[in-house]
Order: C-alpha cells, then structure tokens, then sequence
C-alpha cells in the first residue's frame, strides 16, 4: 500500500482499503472492542497531520507503527488507572468465539498474552502479519538483532507454555 | 517451520479473523482530524502565550504585529478596476465555491468594482444585469461599525449578496459557501450565509449576514449572527481589553466554538481561544483571550464552530461582532 500522501482523499482512501488488517492488528494488542477503530481512525489523522514527511514506501510501517503505539499507550494507561497489568491478546469475546478458537488455540494465545510487551508486538507482527526481520525492524523501530532477540525468547516461552500442557 | 510457529499463525489467524471489523467510519475519521486540530491549535496558543509571558514584551509584540503580513487592505486611489458584475437577483443568490477555490488570500482582496456605490442602490430592490463599470473615484470611506471590507479599503460592494460572499470568503476563510436569500429594508439588509460540505450540500445552520448600504461606499458588512451560537459578552461596539472574557450560549459540533480576536485590517487573530457550552443541547460557554493591544482603535470578535471535515475551509458559521480595543 505504498501510496504518496498529498492530501484528505488520499488517506481516505487509504483508510478504506487498510483499515480492516489495522483493525484487526490493533484487536490482537487490545481488549476494548471501542478502541480498536478510535487508534486506527487516529493512524490515519497522524498520517495526515505529517504528510509529506512520510515517504511513500514508509506509510505502511508509520500505519503499523503508529497503531502500535496508540495500542501501547492506551494499555499503559490502562495499566496505571486499574494496575491489572497488560491484557492481549484480547480474550474470546463470545462464546461462539470461544468455540472457534478451541483449546489448543486459546492456550497458544493466553501464552502469548503472558509475554512481555515487546515480544508480544514481535510475535503478532511475525505470526499473523508475516512481516520479514526488516520490516518489524521498521515498525517497532528497533534494530534487526532485537527482532531476533524478542521473537526468539517469545517463541520459547510459548513453547514452554505448551510444553507444559501438554 | 517448527510446530510451535504453526500453532502461533493457527491460533494468531484464528483470533485475527474472529475480531469484527465492521465498516468503515469516514465521517468519524474526519471528526478526530478535527479534535486533533483543535487540539493542536490550543497547544500552539498555549504555546504563543507562555512566549509571550516569558518575553514580557507586550510593546515589542504590538510593534511586531503592525509590521505583520496580514494587512488586507489599504487606501489605493490610484486603483482603477473593471470587471464584470455577476447576475443577481434581489432576494436570492447562490455562490458555491468548488473544490479548486483558492485559499483566503492575504493580500489586498481584488476590487470586485469599484464604482460610485451611490449608484448601487438599485441592486437591492431589482435584478440587476451583468454590466462593468469602472471609475478612478475612491469610495467614501468605510465606516467605524463596518466588519467588512476592513477600513481604508477601496474595494466596494453593489449588492448586499456581493459583500456576503466576500466576507465569507475573505474575513471568514468559507472557501466552500452558499449565500442564501438577502432580506433588504431600505438601507439595511440580512444575507444568510451557509457553509458547503463535501458533497455539494449545504451542512450546518444558516449565519445571517448584517449590512448597511453606505453612501458613496455600498454595502457594508456589520457583522453576522449564527443561530447555534450567541455571544452575550461583549456586546456590540464594546471597548475590551486583554484578558478578555467572552461568554454566550452554543450548541456547537461537540460543544466547541473557537473564539479569536481580531484587529483591523489583519485576518490573523491577535489573540484566541476556545470555549465549551453543549453539542446536543445549548449550554453557556466561557473563553479567556489574552491579546497584545494593537495600533488600531478598532477591531472583531469571531466565534465560530469548526468544520468536522477536512480542509482549511472556514468554519461551519460564525457569529462576528464589532469591538474597539
């Protein structure tokens, strides 16, 4: 979605054809169903606020990223008002959610939720989004051997989590 | 791949697909361009205030803000225009701006005609023709209690529409605006005035535009009065000074109006602020602007509802009102 940013119409229409991945990715890192659209919504304004600064071929990251960010501070917040600690992947909302999850399922995700922060951002990018070492690299805005570092110890501390399951 | 990393992307893609998505929401993505402007705007006012407290050099902003760029208009006998005056009707024009309209200019606005406007009266009570006049006559001056055009202007106006459509332009930055039907009583007259959104549509309530038909001058633009908001304080032709408390009443989009002060002959506020009252209903509002006492004896309180969608298009309406500093 590597598009140049000139003006309204086009983060319009960027917004129509990537919210949903955004919505979704922000679902992953979120449990407040409300917010998921408001921090995607505020992507696109940020990217409007900064356009012409933001190349063409960076948009996708600034997206990812600024979705992650708005994601991070919504939880820390959280984590400060309620001291309950952070909470993502969001739980099952439905029972019939429940049921398409299966167990095996929501146990690799309440693993996942278990992680730390940072190696649980990697894991969704690397897990579900299919981004290379570079591109989560990109997004997060660390280097590629953290990529390595958090995506390494957040695989073995779910394998762990199964491992003792099973 | 290891069995570890299938479980990840089963269990990942599985919740991802699960999460609703639901559809897009462009009018909500304008409302928080909007939020973030605003909010943006008072952190830069914020911002210019501190500036301004740490300096302490009120004389030295006064001084700043006469050399400012923003003067809009200024004696010029020597100007000598023709143009052609659109077609009008007496009780109703439309003016709809497009997408390509130019931004609020700065510089002196263009003459729309500069004929003796003693001559104009006509155009208030019949249709006028498409006709060009030209003269090297300066108009007469514009009066104390005139909004629009600023004082020492030679720009002049035959119709009461005329001077609405270019006070909303101009003084009000409404790129994108319909002039509704003008009510003229002799030299007196009420043009409303209402915003234009993307669609083509009319959004927002109607602001009426108040003129004057001046001897030798034309149509005057008094001020305007938008019916979502009223400013209780100050009231017409008050003298204020800094810090300066307005109060009224609004049902604005999300309670809030933007509130600035204005001197003549400059479209750049020299203070401004925000107030809160009601979105769903009319509630009292209350904003503090803090300002530099400028050169000029006189000048404009403007509160207004932003627009909600994108572009720097002018507010939604506006209530402006006369003041002397």
């Amino acid at each position: 979605m590597a598009l140049e940013v000139r003006g309204w119409e086009d983060v319009e229409q960027l917004y129509r054809a990537n919210r949903a991945d955004l919505v979704r990715l922000a679902g992953l890192l979120l449990d407040e169903p409300g917010a998921r659209e408001e921090v995607v919504q505020d992507a696109f304004v940020a990217l409007h606020l900064r356009r012409g600064t933001v190349a063409p071929d960076k948009v996708p990251a600034y997206l990812r990223s600024a979705v992650l960010n708005a994601a991070r501070s919504r939880l820390r917040h959280r984590r400060v008002v309620s001291r309950l600690g952070w909470i993502v992947p969001s739980p099952p909302a439905t029972p019939e959610d429940e049921a398409l999850m299966g167990d095996r399922r929501a146990t690799v995700l309440a693993a996942v939720r278990r992680l730390p922060r940072r190696q649980q951002e990697v894991v969704v990018l690397r897990y579900w989004l299919d981004l290379t070492e570079a591109d989560i690299a990109s997004t997060l805005g660390i280097s590629a051997g953290s990529v390595k570092v958090h995506a390494s110890r957040g695989l073995a501390a779910v394998a762990r989590t199964l491992g003792d399951d099973q | 791949m290891s069995g570890v990393e299938r479980d990840l992307r089963d269990a990942l893609g599985a919740r991802a697909s699960v999460i609703p998505v639901g559809r897009a929401d462009e009018s909500g993505l304008s409302r928080r361009l909007a939020t973030a402007r605003r909010r943006r705007r008072s952190r830069v006012g914020g911002a210019a205030l501190a500036l301004l407290l740490v300096l302490g050099a009120v004389t030295v902003v006064a001084g700043a803000d006469d050399q400012g760029p923003n003067v809009v208009a200024g004696p010029d006998p020597s100007s000598t225009t023709s143009v052609a005056e659109p077609s009008t009707t007496a009780t109703t024009t439309t003016d709809t701006t497009g997408p390509e309209a130019p931004a609020p200019s700065l510089s002196p606005p263009a003459p729309t005609t500069a004929a003796p406007p003693a001559s104009a009266a006509p155009a208030a009570t019949g249709t006028t023709v498409p006709r060009t006049t030209s003269t090297t006559a300066p108009p007469a001056p514009v009066p104390d209690d005139a909004v629009w055009p600023p004082p020492g202007s030679a720009t002049t106006f035959t119709t009461p529409s005329q001077a609405t459509t270019d006070f909303a332009r101009r003084f009000l930055g409404m790129t994108k605006s319909q002039v509704g039907t003008a009510r003229v009583d002799g030299s007196n007259a009420n043009v409303d005035l209402r915003a234009i959104g993307e669609s083509g549509s009319p959004v927002g309530v109607v602001s009426v535009v108040s003129l004057r038909r001046v001897e030798g001058r034309g149509w005057v633009v008094l001020g305007s009065a938008a019916p979502s908001i009223v400013v209780d304080q100050p009231t017409t032709g008050a003298t204020v000074s800094s810090p300066l408390t307005v109060r009224g009443r609004t049902q604005a989009f999300e309670g809030t109006v933007d509130v600035e002060v204005r001197r003549d002959g400059a479209l750049t506020p020299i203070g401004r602020s925000f107030g809160t009252g009601g979105g769903a209903e009319v509630l009292p509002f209350e904003a503090t602007v803090t300002f530099a006492r400028p050169s000029t004896p006189r000048g404009t309180v403007v509160v207004s509802e932003p627009r909600a969608d994108f572009g720097d298009r002018g507010p939604l309406t506006a209530t402006v009102l006369r003041i002397a500093f």
